[in-house]
């Protein structure tokens, strides 16, 4: 069985080479027919890989303990549905993984190219195989899968218990599939340059590819928090952990790409600009993969060390040169065909958010960077952590908060002054009483207060062109959920786009609520024996011990009272697994749209005395919540239009006006 | 809900919006009295990297040195130290590293310092460049978004009316086919 899997892995890295360097010869030689079996080539390699898949799939099934893969990352003990977790645990599984996602979307991106991007489509096939004949041969040179050991032992190591967290189930593959998924808007992009496509035909595909990719990535970052949150027992979400930053790297330029190809699409502009964003966001996404292999700095997150992190970090720069060679020779071409009108503009306004999302993957970079740094000219290690973080990306984020709410009320080419001011009057006072609001009613710092308020403007400012246009629409006779709706769909990119704004508002409040206002406190106790948090009583009940067979689980029993009445029975505890000699812990949380009122249970002893600590956690379901919503507005971005209306609607597409709110 | 005026269906919704988020944001910012020690602790463990863990702070960090630690910091903020004496203590002991950030003094200067200059020179940058940019005068207008699914006959007439309750539009109708895609040899 192993044999087929290293056969259909081969197979897979030939018919990859063959696609890759048949479709750029027969483009040359006026081939066609090369042209086309090139990428049959392309749509089999997925499939040769999906049989390598299946063939580990089965080894972890059947408990195939030949495979050095197998038996470093499961056990007989290990329940057959923790083999989608196992599957990826290592660096050899995770190769498979990145290759089968990487070369089952290119095929999809290729199938489904729309006519506009065809002529490029060659050189773009080149650039989608290339990085799969990377990962294909990087995973049989240096982490073979289907490796086998000379003698069979009797059964595996076990999985790592970090892993074993219905977080896990999709963190991590969300994750590498939006990492490695960059690479499909980024090869449609290479692809046009070396076809000297310089004009906007990539511009509708890498769009909804970057969409596409941007969800995946952000739910994989959401999935990421939560697991932290409920199995790392820190009572946080996001700890700025280097390889945290190096997921969240990639994000910021895509969703600065994702802007402000927008503006190609309406106006033709940022040609350059795009184009050098995805490169910066396929190389930071590279970046997160290196660090993920295992980087320089340590982390929570250091599953796969080895030495193939450098080989990655020499991809890196291979395809940053080579995207950069090929910008700076398609430069003069990669002209805009407007030029900006305005500083108060909805142009501009992309363009400051542009600036402020590679601002904040700058300061991060340099704050990843700068142990780097003192190491080699002091010799001092030092640590770059959270206040460091907080301080210097936290007003940036802020700053983008604010531009969400002023940049949808700007129209394109330009606005006036005055008429903004006079849309901006309704958010700023929302704006304004949200901030008063929370101070009066016992915000501390001025920080908080200011965060909060920036949430209400940006809110409003969104929830007021919905209600205006729903408005407009319910006095032509509509009722208000249709007109709602037919508004939305009205302009999906637009609507869909304010639909994750608010998802991000969501993030932003819940990040200001549970920064500033969280409380914590520790406690020794015995059974029977009680601790009082805020509103929140705890009672102790007693401990539990199970002896599974590859961990020992501690479990308290406690049940948790606000105000004197019973809210609920809680289960806070850990597992030791003594093959790891590792903990992982089990928080008992109690969500409410407010607060959560989180335990944490450790260093049981045996006259049944532990330790807790709990935490008020303000606002963090909204973190949650915001996932979704995010989501729902991707989908409604990109959900395909009916072409034929487009010109007759064409008369709604411009945002309202500098219209004047009051009659 | 709305009524027929828009005054009052604003009103509504200043009201609906700063309601809902003070509500939430209110309840959320109820404080506690903690102990000042106690917070002083807290704040102190958030400032420290447990040297033994992968770039956790003692106040995450599940293993025991990162408890012993916590338990002298407790120990040290009864004693009176001032958080400066207590952060040194752990310095002499693992290095520097065991700060979660480094302080603000020193050749770590450079790192606190270098974000806001590049922001600054960022912006000025982005400033003057749009200016230069705002000289080439005036360009092609809109294209056309491909904006809807809806064909109802009666668009074209309700959408005159929508862009009549909004007031005069700053763009011009958009031009009967796609403007040139040069360069698209």
């Amino acid at each position: 069985m192993a044999d087929l899997g290293s056969i259909t892995l081969l197979l897979s890295l030939a018919l990859a080479v063959y696609a890759a360097i048949g479709s750029v010869v027969g483009k040359w030689k006026s081939a066609p027919e090369l042209v086309i079996s090139a990428r049959y080539a392309a749509y089999l390699t997925p499939a040769m890989l999906a049989i390598s898949t299946g063939v580990l799939v089965s080894a972890f099934v059947n408990h195939n303990f030949e495979l050095r893969y197998v038996t470093g990352h499961s056990n007989l003990a290990m329940d057959p549905w923790l083999t989608w977790v196992a599957f990826y645990a290592g660096n050899e599984g995770s190769m498979l993984f990145l290759s089968l996602i990487f070369s089952a979307v290119s095929a999809l991106a290729i199938w489904r190219a729309p006519d506009e991007v065809r002529p490029a489509l060659p050189y773009t096939i080149f650039v989608l195989m290339s990085i799969t004949v990377f990962f294909v041969a990087v995973m049989m040179t240096m982490a073979n899968p289907f490796f086998e050991l000379p003698v069979a032992p009797a059964d595996g190591q076990g999985i790592n218990p970090l892993l074993t967290h219905v977080g896990m189930f999709f963190h991590p593959p969300m994750l590498m599939a939006g990492l490695i998924g960059l690479g499909i808007p980024f090869a449609f992009g290479m692809g046009h340059l070396m076809a000297g496509q310089t004009g906007d035909e990539w511009v509708d595909t890498a769009r909804a590819w970057a969409l596409i990719v941007w969800a995946t990535l952000t739910i994989g970052l959401l999935l990421g928090a939560w697991w932290a949150y409920t199995i790392l027992g820190w009572g946080g979400y996001w700890a700025w952990d280097p390889v945290e930053n190096a997921g969240l790297l990639p994000w910021l330029p895509l969703t600065a790409f994702v802007h402000s190809i927008m503006v190609q699409k309406r106006r033709g502009m940022f040609r350059m600009w795009n184009m050098a964003l995805i490169i910066l966001a396929w190389g930071f996404a590279m970046y997160g993969m290196f660090m993920n292999r295992g980087g320089p700095v340590p982390s929570v997150h250091s599953f796969g060390q080895s030495t193939m992190g450098w080989v990655f970090l020499i991809f890196l720069g291979a395809n940053l040169l080579g995207a950069f060679a090929l910008f700076f020779w398609r430069y003069s071409s990669l002209k805009s065909a407007a030029a900006l009108e305005s500083h108060l503009s909805r142009e501009a306004a992309f363009l400051l958010n542009n600036l402020l999302f590679l601002m904040i993957a700058l300061v991060t970079l340099w704050g990843v960077l700068y142990p780097l740094i003192t190491d080699v000219f002091r010799g001092v290690t030092i640590t770059v952590g959270r206040p460091y973080f907080d301080v210097v990306a936290g007003p940036l984020f802020l700053a983008l908060v604010v531009l969400m709410g002023v940049g949808p009320l700007l129209p394109w080419r330009r606005a006036s002054g005055q008429s903004l001011l006079r849309l901006m009057r309704l958010p700023i006072a929302v704006g304004l009483g949200t901030a008063m609001i929370s101070v009066l009613l016992g915000a501390t710092s001025a920080i908080p207060a200011l965060a909060f308020g920036v949430c209400g403007m940006a809110a409003t400012g969104i929830a007021r062109e919905w209600a205006k246009g729903t408005q407009v629409r319910h006095n032509k006779g509509e009722s208000y959920p249709a007109a709602f709706v037919r508004l939305v769909s009205s302009n999906r990119p637009r609507y869909g786009g304010y639909i994750a704004h608010i998802g991000i508002i969501m993030v932003a409040f819940a990040a200001t609520g549970s920064s500033f206002y969280g409380v914590q406190d520790d406690f020794s106790l015995a059974p029977g024996e009680r601790a009082v948090l805020g509103d929140y009583e705890m009672e102790y009940i007693g401990a539990t011990t199970q002896i599974k067979s590859d961990r020992i689980e501690q479990r308290a029993d406690v049940i948790l009272y606000k105000n004197g009445e019973f809210v609920k029975q809680l289960h806070p505890g850990y597992a030791f697994y003594p093959s790891f000699s590792m903990a992982a812990t089990r928080a008992g949380i109690r969500q409410t749209p407010v607060e959560d009122l989180y335990i944490l249970a450790s260093e049981f002893s045996e006259d049944g005395r532990a330790l807790f600590r709990l935490h008020i956690n303000p606002l963090i379901v909204w973190l949650w919540l915001a996932g979704p919503v995010m989501v729902f507005g991707t989908v409604v971005s990109l959900w395909p239009e009916r072409q034929k209306a487009a010109v007759a609607i064409s008369t709604l597409r411009t945002p309202p006006p500098t219209a004047p709110v009051t009659t | 809900m709305f009524t027929r005026t828009r005054r009052y269906s604003e009103t509504t919704f200043i009201f609906l919006i700063v309601s809902a988020i003070a509500a939430l944001a209110a309840c959320s910012t109820s404080n506690l009295p903690l102990p000042e020690d106690q917070l002083r602790a807290q704040a102190l463990d958030k400032s420290l990297i447990c040297p033994i863990c992968p770039g956790e702070t003692i106040d995450r960090s599940q293993v025991q040195l990162a408890n012993q630690m916590q338990a002298i910091v407790r120990e040290q903020v009864e004693d009176g130290r001032s958080d400066a004496q207590i952060r040194q203590f752990f310095v002499d002991r693992y290095g520097e590293r065991v700060l979660a950030s480094p302080p603000k003094e020193g050749f770590n200067l450079v790192m606190w310092i270098a974000p806001p200059v590049g922001i600054t020179l960022a912006l000025l940058v982005l400033f003057l460049v749009t200016k230069s940019m705002l000289r080439q005068g005036p360009t092609p207008a809109l294209r056309p978004s491909n904006a809807s699914s809806e064909h109802d006959v009666d668009l074209e007439a309700y959408l005159e009316l929508v862009d009549k309750e909004l007031g005069e539009r700053d763009d011009p109708p958009p031009p009967a086919e796609k403007p040139d895609t040069e360069g698209t040899a």
